[in-house]
Order: C-alpha cells, then structure tokens, then sequence
C-alpha cells in the first residue's frame, strides 16, 4: 500500500517549503494532480494495476458489456458462477476479421459465448455468440488492467503498489513542478527527474509490466 | 552504519554542522527522507531483500492480492506448498493455464501447481484446494523496512551503506537546482554503480537458485542522459 500523502511532504520539502500553505507557485491540490498523472501514465504504459471484475451480469440475448471503470486493457475474460462456487470458463480472444472469416452472420448468431472482442472501440467488451440461455444470468469476469482511483487530498492511498515506487510519484511531481513556467522553474532539475523515471519504468517494466 | 551515523555523514559532506540544534539548509529530518529513499530505490534496483513467509489458501479461491497477504512483497522469487517435501509450484502466463484447461479457474482438485503473477500484487494458482488447511511457502523480494530511529542499521549489506550517503546528497541538493545539483550528481552515478554492483551479484544468485526472477539489469540502462548530459552547465531557461 502507497501512501501519497508522505510523498506530497516530500515534495514539498523540494520545493522549499515546509508545508502546504507556503506553496508559492504551485498548490498542494495541483502536487496530488501530479500524482494523479503519474498514475495514469504508469497504468496506459505497463499492465501494473490488475483487478478481476466479476460484477457485470451476462443479459439473453445481450452481446456488448461496458468494462469495468477505469478500464485501460482487457487481459483475460471468463463466463461463469461465483456461488456456490467459482465456477468459470474462459474465452477465446478474437476480432472482428476472425468472427467475420468464421461466420459471416456471426453479429446475429446466438449460443453458447465462448469467444470475447472489443467492438465499438474499447470500452465494450462484446461476446461471440451473442448469449442464449445457457450462459444469461452469469456473471462476467474481467481481469484487466486500470488505473486506480483518482488520487486527490482525501484519497492518496494505492492499495495494489507497492510503497517503494512512491519515489516516481515524487520525481514526477517535482518534474512538473520545475518545467512549468515561473520564476521557480528548474528545467535541468525536471530533465533529470524525467530520466530517473525512465530508469524505474524500466524496472516496472520487467519485473510486473510483461504483458500475458 | 546507524542511521544517525548516515545522517551525520550526509550533513558533513554538504557542510552542514549536524551539532546545530537547528541545522540551516539540511535539517535531519529530511537527511532520513533522503536516506529511506536511496535505500527503497537500491533494494529494488538489486532484489537483495528476500524473505520465505507462509500464504495460507483460502478454499475455492484462485485470486489473490499479494500486497494484503505481505506488506512488504516485491516480487516472486520461489513459490512451494508448505511442509515436507512440499512440491514446487511452478510460474506460468495465464494463457498457459487457459491452454491447460479453460475451466482452470474452478479447478478445485488439489494443491496449486502452477501461479500466475500479474501487475503489482495480482496473484493466481492453479489447482485450488476445496478446503482451507493448504498454505504455500512463498519466497518473494521484500522491500525495505524504513529507518527511523537513530539506532536503525540500513537492511542492505554494510558495505553498501555508503552508498546511500551518495544517493541523499543530490537528493537534498534538488531543491537548490543549477550547479549545485548538477555538481551532486556524480554521487548519483556512484550510487547507480554500487547498486549495479549488487544487482550482478544477485543476478547471479537467483540464475543458481534457479529463482523465478532476476533483478534488473542496471548495466543495460543508458545513464548517459541521466548523468553525463546533466553534469553540462544549467541550460536554465530565460525568463
């Protein structure tokens, strides 16, 4: 679990004050909206933040489903029961070319699903065949990777990372905090933070960021 | 080392006098920031920090989040049921388990054989037992505890503490910026080479433990936008 709010006093102390309230050019609500893109970049770039949804019920007769929110990437999706136990098959992944070459009405077909896609973008998660009776009323189980909740003042904590990478929350708040423009800018300071960022994705990279 | 005596060696080299009761520009306080940092960042530059601990299985559950089981977890190195002669259970992609049995998720025929480790902390086994009763040992890289108290001692080997001295030095020297941070950042580079040094050596290790994982390459990263580029004259923009 990270905690983000021993990272902003840390920032702070970089930036030359001891506490929030003497923040001259930045605001501590503009440090945690650092935070927050430091998040959202780490998330868009390795597959870190990974949760298992299982909230979403399958319809008769329904094909497409909303992801799960804060959805960046689907890793794997199954179809099943969570009672009495977990009971779950997974699909196939697919596309619209395959499901084409497969079977020409296959937007009409209706069955047995055993084969997910995104269709209409990325935020829905489509099921080949569209679900007869044998699979409605199971749950959807998503397992994905998506950022965490947006880290603001009241809610700086991360659950799913561990406390170590709070230093590249820290670098890239203070990487923001010295380009942007104003008398306090120190640009060889965030051309140097940026690097050490590199550094760690890297790290990130291979050691929880390998895709399935 | 303690860590009142890193403080004390921080302090000095920035000529900073750690007697004052209220230091000027590098207070302690800040010195331990500096120091936790720089021992964070080479624990998990090295995965020098392991640790065995007991993960009891919940029955009929495949999914897991390691960071509320271990607080301190990092990565997997060697996973294996507990007990005597306890088999090893042996890494896998998702996929695999997919091409091993689609209905792999509700496998519930016995002690796991196969984990899957995703993300930060996701963690999935294959079989899963029916009934509570089974644990794994789980072998994973542990992040380090934080100094705190003065009397603490960095959790890496003593003849690395040095090193964290280099790293706090251009840590602190950040909030000044222009020379004097880019001055500081040949203790960086030090730093990086210590912690370079350690990795290889555990590199080596885990290849003959026959780990699941191997620490960073730190010698494949280019640092010479890092530090070589940085040591140049401030290119401070114009206001």
């Amino acid at each position: 679990m990270a905690d983000l709010s021993i990272t902003v006093t840390s920032l702070e102390t970089l930036l030359n004050t001891s506490a929030p309230a003497n923040l001259v050019e930045w605001t501590e609500t503009e440090l945690y909206e650092y935070f927050d893109e430091a998040a959202k970049r780490l998330t868009r770039r390795f597959n870190v933040f990974v949760e298992r949804d299982t909230t979403t019920t399958i319809e008769l007769g329904t094909p497409s489903y909303s992801v799960p929110a804060g959805h960046v990437a689907t890793i794997h999706v199954s179809v099943g029961v969570t009672d009495p136990i977990p009971d779950f098959v997974a699909l196939y992944p697919s596309t619209v070319g395959e499901l084409e070459a497969l079977d020409a009405d296959w937007v009409d077909s209706t069955g047995t699903s055993d084969t997910w896609l995104h269709d209409l973008g990325t935020q829905t998660t489509r099921l080949y065949a569209s679900p007869d009776e044998t699979v409605s009323g199971q749950s959807l189980a998503v397992i994905f990777n998506g950022y965490p909740e947006t880290i603001t003042v009241e809610s700086a904590v991360i659950e799913s990372m561990p406390p170590v990478l709070q230093c590249y929350f820290l670098w890239h708040g203070l990487a923001e905090a010295r380009r942007r423009e104003s008398d306090m800018a120190m640009p060889e300071v965030a051309a140097h933070f940026d690097e050490r960022m590199k550094l760690v994705e890297k790290v990130i990279e291979q050691y929880w960021g390998a895709s399935q | 080392m303690t860590l009142l005596q890193l403080q004390t060696a921080v302090q000095v080299r920035l000529n900073e006098d750690p007697s004052r009761v209220t230091p000027t520009y590098y207070p302690a306080a800040n010195v331990t920031v500096a120091l936790n940092e720089g021992q964070a960042l080479f624990v998990l530059l090295s995965l020098c920090q392991e640790t065995t601990a007991t993960m009891p299985l919940a029955a009929n559950t495949a999914f897991y989040h390691m960071l509320t089981v271990f607080a301190d977890y990092l990565v997997p190195l060697r996973v294996r049921i507990s007990g005597t002669g306890g088999a090893k259970v042996s890494p896998a992609r998702l996929q695999d388990l997919d091409a091993l049995d689609l209905g792999w998720q509700s496998d519930n025929s016995g002690p796991p054989a196969n984990y899957a480790a995703l993300g930060f902390d996701f963690f999935a086994v294959h079989p899963q037992p029916s009934a509570a009763g089974t644990s794994l040992d789980v072998t994973y890289a542990q992040a380090a505890p934080a100094l705190v108290l003065a009397t603490d001692v960095p959790v890496i080997p003593a003849e690395y503490h040095p090193a964290l001295v280099d790293y706090a030095i251009p840590w602190l020297r950040a909030a000044e910026g222009g020379k004097e941070f880019q001055a500081s950042l040949s203790y960086f580079d030090r730093y990086l080479d210590a912690a370079q040094k350690m990795g290889e050596y555990i590199r080596a290790r885990n290849i003959a433990q026959g780990y699941d994982r191997l620490p960073f390459e730190l010698k494949s990263f280019d640092r010479s936008e890092l530090i070589a580029k940085m040591a140049k004259p401030a290119d401070k923009a114009v206001a």
